[in-house]
């Protein structure tokens, strides 16, 4: 498991996002949601739960050259 | 009370003469007029359109004109569906007196078929944060109990079907939101193949994400609206540029020889389904071997690995759809919408990238496994629908669910009924097929439901 990201860290994030929370919506956030999005974000990053890939892996966006 | 159509079956009278278009969609207005103010399932009702529309499909149908087989055909669109002159709010208050100026291409392929438009249907907050309490308006509730939730986000038209308000409508699904109503409601609900449906003029929730698709009372009924909203739109950039296939061309062809998949780590250990939906899923299993169909195991990676995937891609592209409206309206949202796309703006762009990496490698591991059968088999839901109020706020982010595979994937997948649980509510199977492949799941679907009983019960508030 990740280690929880300490609520200053978590309120710089919030203001570099620019996003107007109040204190209590941000706590509740910190508290509930963003331990389950620490996970989430763990679990694509980690090479364990993805044996396939390494380090020139495509992501599954494409663009087609000849026009959008 | 009066009788219920399929649309299939009301087409076949229209075409023989035997039910006027006008008689069957005041049938729905009087239906809706008597149980919607108990199921919210409209958010704006359109009755003179719809009668202008029924009139003018019974006019073409007498004089050999019809314009195939939804002419004259009652349905209703989600209201994220864009609608020419008509307010289309996402259910939401920063978009109340939003009234565009031209309909999602799906809405105008609907309307050229003949469709009879019976206004415009109740949404999860722009196709995600409900049910919600503190919008302008209620959210839809199940007619099968109004205690109950008619899951979301397509939650209107899940209620207006199920309870026969009109025969079809129109849904979008980012990690489930055509399934889950279908499920909860007790009807059929299909994500086709992305790209297979234009997106152009549906409000956007994550771009890589979003299915426009249908939901009616039987397969055979998602068959045929599939068949008016499918096709290639040069306005939207996922569109398919390929041939749509006649959808009903399989479909009584029965399940014999059909290869079918279960997909057992969903429902046994990933997210553990109750012993009903267990049930359901086992009964199924047993209706298509007596059928004929091979049935074997198939392991798809985990359904924890396909959510990490599927919600940091919808949550940080939904972010970046509202962001502008985040910094300066956030209060504005309901409040289960506003807190859950916040997450996506602390989410990293390596992240994101991350996911998207995550998400080819899941796409190949889920072909793979798919490749020797024809079908995947495993519910839409592990449970009944709950009730509707009191549900803890972060809930729907704490277990994994089994449709965000298919968004991810892109893959075709319907929710059926499976029959019914506890307090009589409706219990899913969920139908998945390879890419463009939907004939192949109309087929086992339909084969399914006309082999069981589950489509002759309607809600009691509506029987």
């Amino acid at each position: 498991m990740p280690l929880p990201t300490p609520r200053a860290d978590f309120d710089a994030l919030v203001r570099r996002a620019a996003l107007p929370l109040s204190e209590a919506q941000s706590a509740d956030i910190h508290t509930h949601a963003w331990p389950i999005m620490e996970t989430l974000i763990a679990r694509v990053r980690a090479t364990s739960t993805s044996p396939t890939r390494d380090r020139p892996a495509e992501p599954s966006h494409i663009f087609k050259p000849e026009g959008a | 009370m009066a009788p219920h159509f399929t649309i299939a079956q009301a087409s076949a009278l229209i075409a023989a003469k035997k039910l006027s278009p006008v008689e069957l969609t005041q049938i729905c207005l009087d239906r809706t007029a008597k149980l919607d103010p108990q199921i919210n399932a409209f958010i704006l009702h359109t009755p003179e359109r719809a009668l202008a529309d029924a009139r003018a499909a019974e006019a073409r149908v007498m004089a050999g004109r019809a314009r195939g087989p939804l002419d004259g055909i009652p349905i209703a669109h989600k209201d994220i569906y864009c609608t020419k002159g008509l307010p289309t709010t996402a259910h939401s208050k920063l978009l109340q007196d939003h009234i565009p100026d031209t309909d999602a291409r799906t809405v105008t392929m609907l309307d050229d078929a003949g469709t009879v438009m019976l206004g415009k249907l109740s949404t999860h907050e722009f196709a995600m944060g409900g049910p919600s309490f503190d919008l302008p308006w209620p959210p839809a509730r199940n007619p099968w109990n109004p205690e109950y939730g008619p899951s979301g986000s397509s939650s209107g038209t899940g209620a207006g079907v199920a309870a026969g308000l009109f025969l079809g409508g129109t849904g979008s699904d980012t990690g489930g939101s055509i399934r889950g109503p279908a499920a909860f409601c007790g009807i059929a609900g299909i994500k086709p193949t992305y790209g297979l449906c234009s997106r152009m003029g549906i409000l956007p929730l994550s771009f890589t994400l979003d299915h426009a698709g249908p939901l009616a009372w039987t397969a055979e009924d998602c068959a045929m609206l599939l068949q008016a909203m499918a096709g290639h739109d040069p306005a939207d950039p996922a569109s398919a540029n390929r041939p749509v296939p006649n959808f009903r061309s399989d479909l009584h062809k029965g399940a014999k020889g059909l290869r079918i998949g279960v997909i057992r780590n969903f429902h046994e250990t990933d997210n553990p389904a109750n012993p009903a939906v267990c049930a359901a899923i086992d009964d199924a299993i047993a209706f298509y071997k007596s059928e004929g169909a091979i049935i074997s195991d198939v392991v798809l990676p985990s359904l924890e690995d396909y959510r990490a995937a599927g919600f940091l891609i919808l949550i940080t592209e939904a972010f970046a759809v509202h962001e502008p409206w985040l910094r300066t309206r956030y209060n504005d949202y309901g409040e289960l919408l506003r807190d859950r796309l916040a997450l996506g703006g602390l989410t990293s762009a390596a992240d994101y990238i991350q996911a998207t990496r995550r998400r080819r490698e899941l796409c190949l591991q889920t072909a793979e496994a798919m490749e020797p059968v024809d079908l995947l088999l495993t519910t839409a839901s592990p449970t009944e629908a709950p009730k509707i109020e009191g549900i803890p706020k972060w809930s729907s982010m704490e277990k994994p669910g089994y449709t965000m595979p298919f968004n991810l994937t892109g893959l075709p997948a319907i929710s059926v009924c499976a029959g019914y649980g506890a307090a009589g509510l409706p219990l899913s199977i969920q139908l998945v097929g390879k890419a463009f492949q939907e004939q192949t799941i109309f087929r086992a679907a339909h084969a399914y439901e006309t082999a069981t009983a589950w489509r002759d019960r309607r809600p009691p508030m509506a029987s």
